[in-house]
């Protein structure tokens, strides 16, 4: 009976024991969460760098900068500091980019006589071609003409008028 | 017949040392018309412009007997006598009509001959009548008829104003020439023509550039001009008959202006800066080889011819600042010609070949019109006051001289007998200038 009885609370127990263990918490598979499908990625070629485009932009702002219209004392065509220091300037540019081409434009104020103004306009703007060439431009790069007083950027008959008026003025092609 | 004028043939010659006729003109002048023996006896008047007398004359307003006057916008008599009067040969007194108390008034005057006429408009045609009468005897001195489409009804006034210059002086008239200028308007500068006095004007250019430095080219319908319209400054010539334009050659290199026109040899002088700085160059006018006339450093410009070829005044600031130079017409014998004034240039040789015009600054900044005899011994300033007063350019009988100024403002076409009297406004629309005198 003993054996039986040993059985018996042996049985009891397991169940017993069973019976109050603890249930293991249950398993909650994490839910993945909602993820938007992400679409397929689309093929972009990626962007060439334009240097062509890049070039020009580059230069053409140089041009605007440094294409200064340049004035004259009465009555000469030899360059001022001020003048000679564009001239530099632009001699520079134009080694750095060959394919500017410029009209360089000579101008007279009023005073004097109108045949005399052509040719010093022509004088201005030739001076200023001679020091560019001297520079390193090409000669055929450079072309001229004078409109003497013919063409004043202000019409007024006092020194502040003239002296706006002696001046070469640039047109580039680029 | 044989009128007391034209049996006494009256002459003008210039020159120093001529007889004159005395200043008590109503006296002797008298005796010259009227009261010379009827052989033929040369009376002989200096012509030179300063001092000289003019013969007062009388002048009956003409009527328009026939047709509406207001056919045409001017009266023929009044252009008539201002072509006298302009000439300073003459100096007409008018009255509406011939009485008594006219009569009177001539005499007062000095008048030793009237002017009668009329005149007719019917349709699209003009008659013209024209007479010069003796005050005291009535005697017609001279009579002329002209007749033609309306539109040339002024042109005959001139032709009788030229009449009786050929018959009273022995020498051609002025009323006939005409001026080619430079006219500005927004945008550039065209070249146009108009009679002497004004009227008339026509378009020689129409490029809608700028267009510079006409002149006549021997006769009054062909001129020459520098052109922008192609670029750099180029000749283009004018036939304004046919109304035809074409370029005179094309340059290959730098800029042509200035021309001046020797029609003894048909050639041109001009300034060129085909080998860089200005220079003045000579060429056959239609094309053909050009000859390098200078050589110094510095700008020349401004050729102008003497009157027989032989030589050439122009412009140079080779001594430092700008100045009168003279050359025989191959470039040799140059020598200086002004020295005294601050800046000379544009001259024009006069066609008498006595005396050169050009515009200097003597003090201050304006140009005013003087002239020099071509040894530079004697000078005279013609103009004064504080416009600008430039391009000189000669009557071809050279007793006056046209010019540009601002006096009034805006540049207008005036004109001066040669020792500076008696100046005239020509243009008055604005924005005129560079002047060139025709032939006649």
């Amino acid at each position: 009976m003993k054996i039986i009885h040993w059985v018996l609370s042996g049985i009891l127990s397991t169940l017993l024991l069973s019976g109050c263990a603890k249930k293991p918490a249950p398993v909650v598979e994490p839910v993945p969460p909602k993820v938007e499908a992400t679409p397929p990625p689309i093929k972009v070629e990626a962007p060439k760098v334009d240097e062509a485009a890049l070039r020009r932009q580059r230069i053409q702002a140089k041009i605007s900068e440094i294409f200064k219209t340049i004035y004259f004392t009465y009555d000469q065509s030899s360059l001022t500091d001020d003048g000679k220091a564009t001239c530099e300037a632009i001699g520079q540019l134009m080694k750095e980019a060959l394919d500017i081409t410029v009209r360089l434009e000579g101008h007279a104020d009023e005073r004097g006589t109108n045949e005399y103004n052509l040719a010093l306009g022509e004088h201005r703007a030739q001076s200023i071609q001679a020091y560019l060439v001297s520079y390193g431009v090409a000669v055929a790069r450079l072309s001229v003409i004078s409109y003497g007083e013919e063409k004043p950027a202000v019409e007024g008959q006092d020194e502040a008028s003239w002296a706006k008026n002696r001046r070469v003025e640039f047109t580039t092609t680029f | 017949m044989n009128s007391f004028i034209t049996g006494n043939n009256l002459r003008k010659t210039l020159g120093r040392g001529n007889p004159r006729v005395a200043p008590t003109q109503g006296a002797l002048l008298g005796a010259v018309f009227f009261l010379m023996p009827a052989f033929a006896t040369d009376v002989v008047i200096t012509s030179e412009q300063k001092g000289a007398e003019s013969i007062a004359l009388g002048y009956v307003e003409f009527p328009c007997v026939s047709g509406n006057p207001k056919a045409v916008a001017y009266h023929p008599g009044a252009v008539l006598t201002d072509d006298l009067n302009f000439s300073g040969r003459f100096k007409v007194k008018g009255v509406p009509k011939l009485d008594s108390l006219a009569k009177a008034g001539f005499k007062d005057s000095g008048a030793l001959a009237y002017l009668q006429g009329e005149y007719s408009l019917e349709g699209d045609k003009y008659s013209l009548y024209c007479e010069l009468l003796d005050i005291e005897t009535g005697e017609k001195i001279i009579k002329k008829k002209y007749s033609g489409p309306k539109d040339q009804l002024r042109q005959a006034s001139h032709q009788f104003a030229d009449e009786m210059v050929s018959q009273l002086f022995g020498e051609k008239g002025i009323a006939q020439t005409r001026f080619v200028y430079v006219n500005k308007r927004p945008g550039g500068k065209e070249i146009l023509v108009m009679d002497y006095d004004g009227a008339n004007v026509h378009e020689v250019s129409r490029n809608k550039s700028i267009n510079l430095c006409p002149i006549f080219l021997g006769s009054k319908d062909k001129a020459l001009y520098t052109s922008y319209a192609v670029g750099v400054p180029q000749f283009f010539q004018a036939d304004m008959l046919s109304n035809k334009i074409t370029q005179a050659y094309a340059s290959k290199r730098g800029m042509s202006s200035s021309p001046s026109y020797n029609k003894t040899d048909k050639e041109i002088a001009y300034a060129s800066t085909m080998d860089g700085n200005s220079e003045i160059y000579r060429r056959p006018v239609d094309g053909g080889k050009a000859s390098r006339l200078t050589f110094a450093d510095g700008i020349d410009t401004s050729p102008s011819w003497s009157p027989n070829g032989y030589e050439i005044v122009f412009m140079s600031d080779r001594s430092g600042k700008p100045m009168l130079y003279i050359m025989d017409r191959d470039g040799s014998n140059l020598r200086r010609l002004t020295y005294d004034l601050d800046y000379c240039g544009s001259p024009a040789w006069s066609p008498k070949g006595d005396r050169i015009a050009f515009a200097a600054m003597d003090e201050g900044n304006n140009l005013n019109i003087h002239t020099i005899t071509p040894d530079g011994k004697s000078l005279s300033k013609l103009t004064t006051g504080s416009g600008s007063n430039e391009s000189p350019t000669w009557s071809p009988d050279g007793r006056h001289i046209a010019f540009m100024s601002t006096r009034t403002g805006s540049p207008e076409i005036f004109v001066i007998a040669n020792d500076g009297r008696d100046p005239r406004r020509i243009s008055h629309t604005g924005g005129n200038s560079m002047p060139s005198w025709s032939n006649y």
